[in-house]
């Protein structure tokens, strides 16, 4: 055998090892080219076969050391490590691949803001068919962020996909949707959204837009100096229009003067503060549509109610306090006119509701002697330590002047929020279904822009009243803006003790230890 | 297990009584101190958004332990017992070679916990005059543990296969270099090749982890990685008794 060896040709030895060589090659490769081009055609499989014929070749030109090499002590404690070494590798992988398929995310941020809002997963489980995002970017480095928000829509909903289209290198494309700027687009099934934000809220609101093929329609009333929903400064509407048209619903004015009665296709009514009186035959108007089954929202500010709107709402249970709430226990900085709230009694529209604030509101007492037919309830307390000033122009007051005074005003804690439910009429179809807030101011721009809670709160009792009672929920929060401001002074000494100062410190402490242990 | 605790408590002694350790700590922190000096240097204008700030800071940080420390300080942890000769009396002595892995390993660890544990120093200064999520930064803290733990075990791994630190940690470089520009490698491929390429890559599974995200698949992956590269040190020690 020895022999046999020494005498082949060195050619035959380097031959052999270099077509081995190209067989390991195309057995590895082939397999690689296939993943990477997606076809397998007859190249690849004979480039599969000649592959396995050179190893074949190689083995046996060489077979006499490869016979020796496998029949060695080192090879039996080479074979034993490797097959140990391939189980060991075979088993964390297979460890990795069961963690990606039960995918386990803690999100440590303070606004969770890698975890969808519960509105968010309750809106992708409506998707009844595949719906499509496109985001059109002018290049595509700044995808990360959008792209971190898509993915988890889509790991939530396989009904989700989406795409980005780079608008510099697909023009065409952009061009089609008529668009110009970075924009997201929802579509489904015909219906198209465009927003221009990365936020999740707005992105849910344009799913759940495109996902309502007929939305419903919600009234302001007008002209009574209610809330104006085109008025965009701080003590504007236009934050509520948004919150309800976020909620998919189609949003009109209603002059109440010039109808004879509410359109048919309301879902839902608002009365937004109205600062003048409500003629009778408007509120004539309003009262027949509430008794055959209307659902009404009635935002009312303190010493706005004349007799008509107090008959009204003492018809369906409720009482509107004669007086400003004050609040000694949770003032909103400071201001004991502006009452935080954090807890609530037990409702749909208020079950895990942030804090929300009510600016100088009036309280909405539930009759203690409720009629078999309606069903009122509470919405909102104050703390125990808050009462109802009895006395008018209140809210211009200096804080001494608001002093509890027995005998005069109401104890707390109060509620400023009730909600109603009944059937008035024999004949009404359906339930009425009323949400009375005492204050109107809750609702400006101002308000909502700042409290989550505020938003959520006239979002649920609008869903609640249009009887969408799935879409009450809590809505994503804005991400947060944290800054902050250094003077050159103070950026200096950061820049220096972090550069400097820190590494020095512990050479020193190295030194020191040098230094002892000389 | 008592066998690793007296390998752990000599190499951490090691560690505190080395001036090296303190260079190569102060060198890290001149290094991680200059990125963050620079950060700030460019969002100086007037008001510094913090999160942009760390994500930026940490993703060279992470990448710094990730392909550079890690080495620099298991280098010298197996190939010195080699070069001195110390190994033979080591693997001679009734301990198993796992336990002299782990016992390595974790005291490395330590050592480097200590120095990051060093550059909280900056956002603690941030908080004097911010507000910052501590979110994001205790996830950034976690996944550089794990960055730092999976660079640690392939330097101890490369230590092994030579009596030379220097050549140790030069293929460990190499080899977490590869690690982690496999990442933009894997933009070569098509799915799935490209998924599992990624996959494997180290510096994709840190995103997360700087977000403020903790996600089990990141988490495994640095795990495994630290897992099979102890396993391939112990079988490489254990090599040395029969080649």
């Amino acid at each position: 055998m020895e022999v046999a060896v020494k005498a082949k040709a060195p050619w035959r030895r380097w031959l052999s090892l270099a077509l081995g060589v190209v067989g390991v090659g195309l057995v590895i490769g082939t397999p690689v080219l296939w993943l990477y081009r997606h076809t397998f055609d007859h190249w690849a499989e004979s480039a599969l076969m000649a592959g396995f014929a050179l190893i074949l070749y190689f083995l046996y030109e060489n077979r006499v050391g490869v016979a020796r090499a496998l029949g060695g002590r080192v090879a039996r404690y080479g074979t034993n490590t490797t097959v140990m070494i391939v189980m060991f590798v075979a088993i964390v992988l297979f460890i990795n691949l069961l963690a990606a398929l039960n995918v386990q995310r803690l999100d440590l941020t303070a606004n969770k803001a890698f975890t969808l809002s519960p509105q968010t997963l309750t809106v992708l489980s409506r998707i009844p068919s595949p719906l499509q995002i496109t985001v059109f970017l002018p290049g595509l480095e700044g995808k990360g962020p959008i792209e971190d928000v898509l993915k988890e829509y889509a790991r939530q909903s396989d009904k989700v996909n989406y795409r980005f289209i780079d608008m510099t290198q697909e023009p065409g494309l952009a061009k089609q949707y008529k668009i110009q700027s970075p924009t997201i687009v929802v579509e489904h099934e015909g219906s198209r959204k465009d927003i221009y934000t990365w936020d999740e809220q707005p992105l849910t609101s344009a799913i759940l837009t495109v996902i309502t093929k007929k939305p419903k329609k919600v009234y302001l009333t007008t002209g009574h100096r209610e809330l104006d929903p085109n008025n965009t400064d701080a003590d504007g509407g236009a934050a509520l229009k948004q919150i309800l048209e976020n909620e998919a619903y189609q949003v009109e004015t209603l002059n109440l003067a010039v109808v004879d009665k509410i359109p048919a296709d309301a879902s839902v009514v608002v009365l937004a503060g109205p600062k003048d009186p409500i003629p009778e035959q408007q509120m004539w108007v309003l009262e027949s549509y509430i008794s055959y089954g209307g659902k009404v929202l009635m935002l009312t500010d303190p010493g706005s109610q004349d007799e008509n709107m107090k008959n009204m709402l003492s018809r369906w249970g409720l009482e509107a306090g004669k007086g400003t709430v004050v609040e000694a226990a949770t003032p909103f900085l400071g201001d004991p006119l502006t009452p935080v709230v954090y807890q609530y009694p037990f409702s749909l529209i208020t079950k895990d509701l942030g804090e929300t604030v009510f600016p100088n509101s009036t309280s909405i007492t539930v009759s203690k002697n409720l009629p078999a037919w309606l069903q009122a309830q509470p919405l909102i307390f104050t703390s125990d330590r808050s009462w109802l000033k009895t006395k008018e122009g209140a809210e211009k007051l200096s804080k001494d002047q608001l002093n509890y005074e027995e005998g005069k005003d109401v104890r707390g804690p109060l509620s400023i929020a009730a909600v109603v439910m009944g059937q008035l009429e024999l004949g009404a179809e359906q339930k009425t279904r009323m949400v009375v807030v005492g204050n109107s101011t809750f609702a400006t721009n101002r308000y909502l822009a700042t409290f989550s809670g505020n938003r959520d709160f006239i979002a649920n009792s609008v869903n609640w009243l249009a009887e969408e009672e799935e879409l009450i929920t809590i809505r994503a929060n804005p991400p947060e803006d944290r800054a902050f401001i250094l003077d050159p002074m103070e950026n200096l000494i950061l820049m220096g003790s972090s550069v400097i100062g820190l590494p020095l410190l512990v050479l020193l402490a190295g030194g020191a230890v040098w230094w002892v242990r000389r | 297990m008592r066998n690793t605790l007296a390998i752990l408590q000599k190499e951490i002694w090691y560690f505190a009584v080395t001036p090296g350790s303190y260079v190569t700590a102060a060198a890290f922190l001149v290094l991680t101190g200059a990125v963050f000096a620079q950060l700030l240097m460019r969002t100086q204008a007037d008001s510094v958004p913090i999160y942009p700030l760390f994500v930026g800071l940490y993703g060279i940080v992470s990448a710094f332990l990730g392909v550079v420390f890690g080495p620099i300080i298991s280098m010298r942890m197996l190939s010195e017992e080699a070069r001195s000769g110390t190994i033979e009396q080591l693997l001679t002595m009734p301990i198993r070679d796992i336990e002299v892995v782990i016992g390595k390993f974790l005291a490395a660890f330590v050592f480097m916990g200590a120095m990051v544990t060093m550059t909280l120093f900056y956002p603690l200064a941030i908080q004097l005059f911010g507000n910052p999520d501590w979110g994001p930064i205790l996830g950034t803290y976690i996944g550089m543990l794990l960055v730092g733990a999976a660079s640690l075990s392939i330097g101890l791994l490369t230590s092994s296969f030579t009596q030379n630190q220097i050549v140790a940690a030069v293929i460990s470089l190499v080899a977490l270099l590869f690690l982690w520009l496999l990442d933009a490698l894997a933009t070569l491929f098509a799915p799935p090749l490209f998924n599992l390429v990624a996959f494997m890559s180290a510096a994709s599974h840190m995103s997360e982890f700087t977000k403020g995200v903790i996600d089990s698949r990141d988490v495994i992956y640095y795990l495994s990685v630290v897992a099979i590269a102890l396993f391939l040190t112990t079988r490489s020690l254990e090599a040395r008794r029969w080649r």
